[in-house]
C-alpha cells in the first residue's frame, strides 16, 4: 500500500505528507503549526498501550493521538504510485 | 518633551527562548498578571536604557495571529486593541522555516517591529547560517542576534529597542502574493474598505477577527469558504497558511545556508526518555530522586538554619526577664516562623528540580507518557503540567489549566488540583517522615505524594463519568529540544520562590503564630483557649489517632499548611530548644500509625485559604469550592482512618 494514515506508520517507514484530512479548523491548526503538505515524515516513539506517538515531521517533533494522526495522510517512500 | 516611556511586547512560538530573552531584558523586576479581560497570565517587567522607560510585556507563545486558540486570540487582541509601541518578535534562529510565519502575519498588519534572532549558536552547531544583513533587507525590519541564556547581545540588542522607539519611521506593510484562487476573494475584500492584511486575517481565521465586518465582507467569506468547502480541496485558511510557507521558502533561499551539522544528543536523550519500555519506570525514577534529594540534600542547611534559631531564641530567653514578651517571642514567634523557615532549602531544592524538569524539555516528554493514563480518568494530556506544578503550588497551578480549552477536563484538573502535596505542606511531611520513618524518610515523602497522584486519578474518574463532555480536545504538542536550563533563569526563578516562602513566613505565618500563641497562653489560670477547643473537637478526631495538639495544628493549617508545623512548634512548646524537640514530643504523643495518618489528613484535607479563592474564581463559583472542601475533608478522614487501623497492623 502506498498510502497510509500517519497512524498506522512504523519505525521502519519514512515518506511525506500528502494531504490532510478531517475538519476544516483541525486541518487549519495542523498547518498553521507547520504540519504541511510534502514535510518528510518519521516516527519516532510510541507507547506501549496505544497511547499517543511522536512523529518527525519536517525539523520538528510532535506527539499526537491516534485521533488526530488518522487525518494526515502519507505517501510511503520508495513506492512508486500512490493510489 | 519627547515621550520617554514605552511599551514592547515579545511575541514568538512556543520554545523559541523568548521567556529567557525576556528574563535577560527585565532581570527580577518583572511580575506576573492576567492580560485584560481574560485567563491568560501574562508576565510583565521594566527597564530602564539610556534614560528611556521600556515596559516589557511576555506575550504567551503562539503559532499564529489566526487561530481560534485562547492564547493566540489574546495576542492578537492585544495587538490589535493596544497596540505597543514596539513589538519584539523572537525567533529560533535554528527554525527560521516554521517561526517565520508568525513574522509574516506581523509583518502584513504593518505592526512596528524588531526581530530577535535567538540560538543562534545552536543552529550553527546544526549547520545553519543566517545572513542577518539579507533578512532584515528582504523584510525592511531590522533584525538582530540575541541570547536568552547569556548578556552577549543584550546591550545591542537594547540600544537598538530604544533606536527604534525614538525613531520609528513610517509605518509599512509587507504583502505576499498567494494563489490565485484565493487572492480574489482577498481582492473583492479590499475593494469593500477593508485593508489587505484584514482581507487576509478574515479568510484565514474564517471569519473570527478583532475588527468589525459589514454584510458585504460577511458575504463574500461565506461565499469563498463554500467554494472551498470540500475535504479533498484546501480551505481558504489552509491555502494561505501554503502561501505563506512557500513565501518562506523562497526568503530562505536566499538568506539561509544549511550544511550538516554535529548530531545532536537530542536522539540519544530521547530515546531512554521516550522509551516505550523504559520511559514510564525513568519518570518514576526522576520523581522519586526529586523527592529523595529534596529531603537529604536539604536537611544540611536545614541543620544550620535551625541552629540559628535555637541561638536566636537562647539568646533573647537570656537577655530578657520572664514576661508575656519573652514569651511571644520565644515560644510564639521563633519557635512558630523558625520551625517552618528551617524547610526554606528543602522547598528550594524542590523547585529547582521542578524547573530543571521544565527547563530542559523533559516535561513535555512526561506529557507524551502520561497521556493515555489521563485520558483514561477524563482528563487531557495538557493536564500533566498544572498537576506537577501543583507540587509547587496550587494557586498558579491551578491558573495553569487556563491552557486546557475544553471546560469538563479544565474543571476536573481545577478540582483534582489541591490533592497534589504542594511545597506548603511539605514542611509538615518533611517533620513527620522524619519523626516517624527516620530511616526511609525520602521514601515515605515520595508515597505521600504518590497516595495524592492515585487519589486525584480516581476522583477525576469519577468526575468524568458524572460531568457532561463537551468536545474533544486535540492532544497535539511539540515537543521542545533537549536544553540546558539557563542558571540565570534558575535562579530567578528561584529567588521569586524564596521571596515568596520568606514573605509568608513574615506575614501569614508570623500572624498565625502569635494568634496561636494568644490562644495557647490565654486564660493565665486552668486551661487555654486553644486547648479548650482542642479538646472539644478532638472526639471527631480520636479514631484517626489525633490529640488536641494535631487537632489545632489541622485547623490552623486551613490559613497556610505550614502554619501546621509553626502550630505544633507553639502548641508542644518546641521553642527553647531546637527542631529535635517537636519531634521527640510528637514521637511520644503519636505512634507511627497516627504519625501516618497525620500526614495523610495534612495531604488530603480542604485547600488553603488562597487555593479555595482561586478555585472559586477559576471554577467560576462557590458550590465547586465547597464541594472541594467538603469532597477533601471526607476522603481525608476516611483515607487517614484507614491508613491509622490499616499501620496500626503493621507499623
Amino acid at each position: 500500500m502506498a498510502c497510509v494514515p500517519l497512524s498506522e506508520m512504523n519505525k521502519q517507514h519514512s515518506g511525506q505528507i500528502l494531504r490532510l484530512r478531517g475538519s476544516r479548523s483541525l486541518r487549519q491548526r495542523l498547518a498553521a503549526i507547520g504540519i504541511l503538505k510534502g514535510q518528510p515524515v518519521s516516527l519516532k516513539a510510541t507507547t506501549l498501550w496505544g497511547g499517543p506517538r511522536v512523529y518527525t515531521i519536517g525539523q520538528h517533533q510532535y506527539c499526537l493521538r491516534h485521533e488526530e494522526a488518522c487525518q494526515i495522510e502519507v505517501q510511503l517512500a520508495d513506492i512508486a504510485d500512490c493510489a | 518633551m519627547p515621550k520617554r516611556r514605552f511599551t514592547v511586547a515579545l511575541i514568538g512560538n512556543p520554545n523559541c527562548g523568548k521567556t529567557s530573552l525576556f528574563n535577560q531584558l527585565t532581570g527580577a523586576n518583572q511580575r506576573t498578571g492576567n492580560m485584560p479581560g481574560v485567563t491568560v497570565s501574562a508576565r510583565f517587567g521594566e527597564r530602564e536604557h539610556q534614560g528611556v522607560e521600556i515596559h516589557f510585556v511576555d506575550l504567551p507563545g503562539i503559532y499564529s495571529l489566526s487561530q481560534n486558540r485562547v492564547e493566540e486570540r489574546v495576542a492578537r487582541d492585544y495587538l490589535h486593541e493596544t497596540p505597543p509601541d514596539l513589538v519584539l518578535n523572537v525567533l529560533d534562529a535554528g527554525h527560521l522555516g516554521r517561526h517565520l510565519a508568525l513574522t509574516s502575519q506581523l509583518l502584513e498588519q504593518g505592526v512596528p517591529m524588531l526581530l530577535a534572532l535567538n540560538m543562534l549558536d545552536e543552529a550553527r552547531r546544526n549547520g545553519i547560517q543566517t545572513d542577518l544583513e539579507k533578512l532584515s533587507a528582504h523584510l525592511g525590519v531590522p533584525v538582530l542576534p540575541s541570547d536568552g541564556r547569556r548578556r552577549t547581545y543584550l546591550d545591542a540588542l537594547l540600544d537598538a529597542l530604544v533606536n527604534q522607539l525614538l525613531h520609528p519611521g513610517e509605518p509599512r506593510t509587507h504583502s505576499i502574493r498567494y494563489d490565485a484562487a484565493i487572492e480574489c476573494p482577498i481582492d473583492a475584500l479590499v475593494t469593500t474598505g477593508l485593508q489587505r492584511w484584514q482581507a487576509v486575517r478574515l479568510l484565514e481565521a474564517d471569519g473570527d477577527v478583532p475588527f468589525a465586518c459589514n454584510e458585504v465582507q460577511k458575504r463574500i467569506l461565506q461565499d469563498a469558504l463554500v467554494e472551498f468547502d470540500d475535504e479533498d480541496e484546501e480551505s481558504p485558511g489552509e491555502r494561505l497558511v501554503h502561501g505563506r510557507y512557500q513565501w518562506i521558502h523562497d526568503l530562505l533561499q536566499s538568506v539561509e545556508q544549511r550544511q550538516p551539522g554535529q548530531a545532536g544528543i537530542d536522539d540519544r536523550l530521547d530515546r531512554w526518555a521516550l522509551n516505550q519500555w523504559l520511559g514510564v519506570p525513568l519518570f518514576f525514577a526522576v520523581i522519586w530522586l526529586m523527592f529523595e534529594v529534596t529531603f537529604t540534600l536539604g536537611q544540611v542547611p536545614a541543620d544550620w538554619i535551625d541552629a540559628g534559631f535555637v541561638g536566636l531564641g537562647n539568646g533573647i530567653a537570656s537577655l530578657l526577664p520572664d514576661s508575656l514578651l519573652k514569651a511571644l517571642l520565644v515560644d510564639g514567634i521563633i519557635s512558630g516562623v523558625g520551625g517552618v523557615m528551617v524547610f526554606l532549602p528543602n522547598v528550594v531544592l524542590l523547585f529547582l528540580f521542578m524547573e530543571l524538569i521544565e527547563q530542559s524539555g523533559y516535561m513535555a516528554r512526561a506529557t507524551f507518557l502520561a497521556d493515555r493514563l489521563m485520558s483514561r480518568v477524563g482528563l487531557h494530556g495538557k493536564a500533566l503540567v498544572p498537576l506537577v506544578m501543583g507540587f509547587g503550588c496550587n494557586v498558579p497551578a491551578i491558573m495553569a489549566t487556563r491552557s486546557i480549552e475544553e471546560p469538563r477536563a479544565r474543571l476536573i484538573t481545577i478540582l483534582i488540583n489541591p490533592f497534589m502535596s504542594c511545597s506548603a505542606r511539605l514542611p509538615v511531611m518533611l517533620l513527620l517522615s522524619g519523626v516517624f520513618f527516620p530511616q526511609h524518610a525520602g521514601t515515605a515523602l515520595f508515597g505521600i505524594y504518590v497516595l495524592g497522584v492515585v487519589v486525584a486519578f480516581a476522583v477525576a474518574m469519577i468526575l468524568s463519568r458524572s460531568l457532561p463532555t463537551y468536545y474533544d480536545e486535540t492532544f497535539l504538542i511539540e515537543l521542545p529540544p533537549w536544553r540546558f536550563p539557563t542558571w540565570h533563569s534558575l535562579m530567578l526563578h528561584l529567588w521569586e520562590r524564596s521571596r515568596f516562602f520568606l514573605t509568608k513566613a513574615g506575614t501569614v505565618i508570623l500572624f498565625g503564630s502569635m494568634l496561636i500563641w494568644l490562644l495557647q497562653t490565654f486564660p493565665r489560670e486552668g486551661t487555654s483557649w486553644l486547648e479548650q477547643f482542642g479538646h472539644w473537637l478532638t472526639p471527631l478526631f480520636t479514631p484517626l489517632g489525633f490529640t488536641w495538639h494535631e487537632t489545632v495544628a489541622l485547623l490552623s493549617g486551613f490559613v497556610a499548611k505550614e502554619v501546621i508545623v509553626s502550630t505544633l512548634g507553639v502548641v508542644y512548646h518546641a521553642a527553647g530548644d531546637n527542631s529535635a524537640q517537636l519531634a521527640q514530643s510528637l514521637s511520644a504523643t503519636l505512634d507511627p500509625a497516627a504519625g501516618l495518618a497525620l500526614m495523610v489528613f495534612t495531604l488530603l484535607y480542604m485547600p488553603c485559604l488562597a487555593t479555595m479563592a482561586v478555585i472559586r474564581r477559576e471554577a467560576g463559583g462557590w458550590r465547586w469550592t465547597l464541594a472541594s472542601t467538603v469532597v477533601g475533608l471526607v476522603l481525608a478522614w476516611g483515607a487517614a482512618w484507614a491508613a491509622y487501623n490499616l499501620g496500626s497492623l503493621w507499623l
